[in-house]
């Protein structure tokens, strides 16, 4: 199949659909018999315009649900359309007609398409009170007109899909970038659009120590246009040999101080947005769910939470970075691996895989002197080594540059990353998946964006 | 308590009465407790909903499920009464 279009991040409104939604909905409408489906999405602000949210997928069974057309080929029947538009009405959630044309890097609507949407779409808005409207999809491409409550109507600037590559479906190929000479040896991989997605994308590092500070170093290198930095610690002396671009003289400053300066020193030109509070503050959440992707470099179940809770109520892709270096108290080294983790929206999560302890959970959310109280057994620190967590950074900063900018061999791989140095072996895991789980599925908080409460 | 559609012809004896339903969460006025299902529609075109005749009407039962009304059936309607009239959403 031909390598699909980069597209750099566009401004405006933007549909993002969760990949297996995506696959389902590509399988009904681009198969032998196309056929016609209906998105009910949530809303959320994004970094760039407002974000609709695909949470839910009605399929239209064909001769039932999609009939020969009054005006057009084929259409959905009234009465499918009345339901799917009162669920959307009840739910609070917008209703989004989709149904493919042929073609590969190009699509639009016909004339037909938009007469119909102008007879029906201003009483589907009355009716739902909600955003309203339809998409039109080819392999590589997607336009979506919206009808707005408030009387506006909008095209959808992109579709967006982050399965293993971040797929951004336009009406149309982004046209080529502005050759960059500062990234040119990079670019030569990348491409211009590459290095011009890079350019665009807002991308947080919750937690910047020894992991998260390599992560920092790399993003901004790579000419990553904006950076959420989330910690609340300060330096010590012993986060010296792993803090990346840090001496003596920064001990006791807060380490999004130290990380934004080196991020500036990388690129004069990123924008920096410091965060010295832990992820589950409001101030944090609000700039996280505005995210393009999301660095989890942080030890504890609360920033394993919250940040799980963001990949699936705002679809927000998310990678957590780990090193565990089991140790016993007679000091003898266990299988020490390192992690890197794709938490994908609606593909299985950090709750499916057993990833968030709920006692831990329950402590890590007291205060601070509470959350000592609570461990009983004094701390002993854990081994921690720079090497290590170069390891894990890499794996995931690759793993990252390629999705955004189409790289991967395979879309639909979204396993996780465990290296075992000791031994020399490198496996992969498959993401795990309750169905009834009330974070990653339909039935849950997926896709459902400001309507859903935040805090979590 | 569940509205029966009325199959039968008006009689002379019938009351003219306005009454007030929702079409699409909009309040409309009709000429009479008995219309039929284009009559309902003709109304609401005529008091500025952006609907048209060949939209498909249903009403909505006391159990919460909407049913289609067709363009030549009477129903007896009452205040506050809700209907929804939707298009096919014709692609090309």
């Amino acid at each position: 199949m031909a390598r699909r279009p980069v597209n750099p991040p566009a401004t405006g409104w933007s549909l993002t659909i969760p990949p297996k939604i995506w696959d389902r909905l590509s399988d009904h409408v681009l198969g032998s018999a196309a056929r016609g489906a209906v998105l009910l999405a949530g809303l959320a602000d994004g970094p760039r315009g407002p974000r609709l949210l695909a949470r839910e997928l009605i399929l239209a069974d064909e001769g039932r649900d999609y009939i020969p057309g009054e005006f057009g080929h084929r259409a959905l029947a009234p009465t499918f359309v009345r339901d799917a538009v009162i669920r959307a009405r009840d739910e609070g959630l917008a209703y989004i007609a989709a149904h493919a044309h042929l073609g590969l890097d190009h699509v639009g609507f016909s004339e037909i398409d938009l007469a119909s949407h102008e007879r029906g779409y201003p009483s589907l808005s009355q009716i739902s009170g909600q955003v309203v409207g339809a998409l039109v999809i080819t392999d590589h491409a997607a336009a979506g007109d919206l009808w707005l409550p408030d009387g506006r109507r909008e095209e959808l600037a992109e579709t967006i899909i982050p399965t293993g590559n971040l797929l951004r479906l336009r009406s149309q190929p982004a046209e080529e970038g502005r050759p960059d000479s500062l990234h040119d040896r990079q670019a030569r991989l990348l491409g211009d659009l590459g290095q011009e997605t890079l350019r665009r994308l807002r991308v947080a590092v919750v937690g910047l120590g020894g992991v998260g500070s390599i992560l920092v170093e790399e993003l901004a290198r790579l000419g990553v246009g904006e950076l959420v930095l989330i910690d609340d610690e300060t330096v010590e002396e012993t986060n010296l040999p792993r803090l990346v671009a840090s001496g003596r003289e920064d001990i006791g400053r807060l380490k999004t101080e130290v990380a934004a300066r080196n991020a500036r020193r990388a690129n004069p030109d990123v924008r920096l947005i410091e965060i010295a509070r832990r992820v589950e503050r409001p101030e944090s959440l609000e700039e996280l769910v505005r995210c393009d992707w999301i660095f989890l470099a942080a030890d504890g179940d609360a920033a394993r939470h919250w940040v799980n809770g963001t990949v699936q109520q705002y679809l927000v892709p998310a990678t957590q970075v780990g090193v565990k270096v089991p140790l016993t108290p007679q000091g003898d080294v266990g299988q020490i691996h390192t992690a890197t983790r794709l938490v994908l929206p609606g593909s299985g999560c950090l709750w499916c895989s057993r990833l968030i302890d709920p006692t831990r959970l329950a402590v890590d959310m007291h205060p601070a002197g509470e959350r000592d109280a609570a461990q009983y057994v004094p701390g002993v620190p854990a081994p921690s080594v720079i090497t290590l967590n170069t390891l894990a950074a890499g794996e995931a900063v690759n793993h990252f540059v390629f999705a955004v900018v189409g790289l991967h061999d395979e879309e639909n791989d979204h396993a996780s990353v465990i290296h075992r140095p000791r031994t020399r072996q490198r496996d992969l895991q498959e993401p795990r998946q309750d169905p009834t789980c009330r974070w990653c599925t339909s039935t849950g908080r997926l896709g459902l964006g400001r309507k859903g409460s935040t805090p979590f | 308590m569940e509205t029966p559609i009325d199959t039968t012809a008006k009689t002379d004896a019938h009351q003219h009465v306005s009454v007030t339903v929702k079409v699409n969460n909009q309040d409309v006025t009709l000429p009479d407790r008995e219309v039929t299902g284009l009559e309902i529609k003709q109304a609401a075109i005529s008091q500025g909903l952006p609907i048209d005749v060949g939209f498909q009407l249903s009403v909505k039962r006391s159990h919460g499920r909407y049913e289609v009304v067709d363009d030549d059936e009477l129903i007896r309607v009452h205040t506050h009464q809700e209907f929804l009239a939707v298009p096919p959403d014709d692609n090309s």
